[in-house]
């Protein structure tokens, strides 16, 4: 494991969990699942014209997510009615246009081959989307809450925090596609939170928990695998399935 | 100067009027009552006033409105972590749009907290609330960060009558110690009798508007919500 893979893995951990305590409580744990095919049209065309996919990949994602709010506004759709259609729109338009090693690694991904240009651009997007979360905390959280109560604010409307939201994990998903591979990157949104949650009965305590067990998650895994020669990835993901059912006995064990 | 006026306020819901050419004007500190039977526009007339709807009609805002809105009910997930406090940060109207978390924000949550009695629920997870806790909870959020006026969509719809009968008075209380404008819903016009400074009666269209005493009579009341309707008499 190089020193580059190590700091991607933390910068990434540690973005996608924060990203995750959203994620997990307005249960949308599959979305970043659904949203990562909509990146492979963008791919293609990238990679038809010699453009990074990474562009390719957050162009086509930041369009499907402005499609989304747009519709959903426009018609009053439910969100999870058109991102299912744009999903399934976007998948078999991706199917054609790449080949299919480039899908493979897409979804997989290497953490071990990661660049240094890679690195940079991991970590840069990484800050880039703990600021945004950050940012939007707030926001954030009134929409997961109760739309009803945020209805009074008039400092950013509904429509605008969503837009943010599908936004941040279009961006979680782009930096995922290219680094750790969607899978990985898909855990890492997933399981911190969701640990995190089982724990805490705060929504400060659970952004903290999410951020430290994304880091264990990771670092446990890399250990787990240099230790035993098994892949990264795989051996994170386990990692953080295990985290998972220790929070789980610790809820048990609280009685809730 | 008024504080608010609506002029000829109208909603339509697709073709259909559901509510018509309403008008009339909120002053600072005053507690205005909407009246009217079930399904008569009293939440979307509120709806229209947040600005959650389109509607016809003018609303002048006087003075740049800060909201404190108590829905009629709020639907939301009860495994949700998040404490009373949390709450309130989340949804306080300052422009700092971090989360902030400090000892300052605390008392002064604590301090709204005590206006309606629930200073004790400050650490409480909202999960683990009953609905009169609820209720005063979301009544005293309302009142956070210095809002200018409030807006409260029946507030006792999901309290017993007991609690009904508290939510009232601590609600007015409030307004007054804050010395700010209310709007509030009801279908009682005993509540209305008790608590508004002024009522705003209506059916799809506006059917009175005044002190309730002057414009509650008999005969308004029957074209309000139709025959058999009896009003007693309160001496205070």
């Amino acid at each position: 494991m190089t020193l580059e893979a190590l700091i991607v893995g933390c910068a990434v951990g540690v973005a996608a969990s924060l990203l995750g305590v959203f994620v997990i409580l307005r249960r949308l744990a599959l979305i970043s699942d659904v949203l990562s095919h909509v990146a492979l049209p963008g791919m293609g065309v990238a990679l038809m014209v010699g453009a990074s996919p990474f562009a390719g990949a957050l162009a086509a994602l930041l369009l499907a997510v402005a499609g989304i709010s747009f519709v959903e506004r426009r018609f009053s759709v439910a969100i999870e009615t058109v991102v299912g259609i744009i999903f399934t729109v976007s998948l078999a338009l991706g199917t054609l246009l790449v080949p299919s090693e480039e899908l493979l690694e897409a979804l997989f991904g290497d953490i071990e081959s990661v660049t240094r240009g890679d690195a940079v651009l991991a970590v840069a997007a990484s800050v880039v989307l703990v600021g945004m979360v950050l940012f939007f905390f707030k926001q954030f959280a009134r929409v997961t809450f109760s739309r009803e109560l945020a209805k009074e604010s008039t400092m950013t409307s509904i429509h605008q925090t969503e837009f943010a939201f599908l936004a941040a994990i279009a961006f979680a998903i782009a930096i995922g596609i290219q680094v750790v591979g969607m899978l990985l990157m898909g855990a890492l949104v997933v399981l911190p939170a969701a640990a995190a949650k089982n724990i805490t009965r705060s929504l400060k305590g659970m952004a903290v928990w999410a951020v430290l067990f994304g880091v264990a998650m990771f670092a446990a895994g890399i250990a787990f695998a240099a230790v035993f020669a098994a892949p990264p990835g795989a051996a994170i993901v386990l990692c953080g399935g295990v985290l998972f059912l220790v929070s789980l006995v610790v809820r048990a064990a609280r009685g809730r | 100067m008024p504080f608010l006026e609506v002029k000829n306020l109208s909603v339509s819901l697709g073709s259909e009027p559901v509510l018509e050419r309403v008008s009339f004007s909120v002053d600072q500190g005053e507690t205005v009552a909407l009246l009217g039977p079930n399904g008569a526009g009293k939440t979307t007339l509120l709806r229209a006033l947040l600005g959650d709807i389109p509607s016809g009609g003018q609303v002048i805002w006087h003075v740049p409105p800060r909201i404190g809105y108590v829905p009629q009910n709020i639907d939301f997930d009860r495994t949700v972590p998040l404490t009373v406090e949390e709450l309130f940060i989340i949804y306080a109207r300052s422009k700092r749009p971090f989360f902030v978390h400090d000892r300052a924000t605390e008392n002064e949550i604590q301090k709204t907290l005590a206006l309606v009695g629930a200073e004790h629920l400050l650490h409480k997870h909202m999960g683990a609330m009953s609905y009169g806790e609820l209720q005063r909870v979301l009544i005293a959020r309302a009142a956070f960060d210095e809002p200018n006026i409030l807006f409260l969509d029946e507030p006792t719809a999901n309290i017993d009558p007991s609690g009904e009968r508290a939510v009232y008075p601590l609600m007015r209380d409030m307004a007054r110690t804050l010395s700010i404008a209310s709007i509030f819903i009801s279908h009682d016009v005993n509540v209305v009798y008790d608590f508004a400074d002024t009522v705003v009666c209506i059916n799809k269209r506006m059917l009175c508007a005044g002190a309730p005493r002057a414009v509650l009579t008999e005969p308004k009341l029957r074209e309000l919500y139709g025959g058999g309707v009896a009003l007693y008499e309160h001496h205070h």
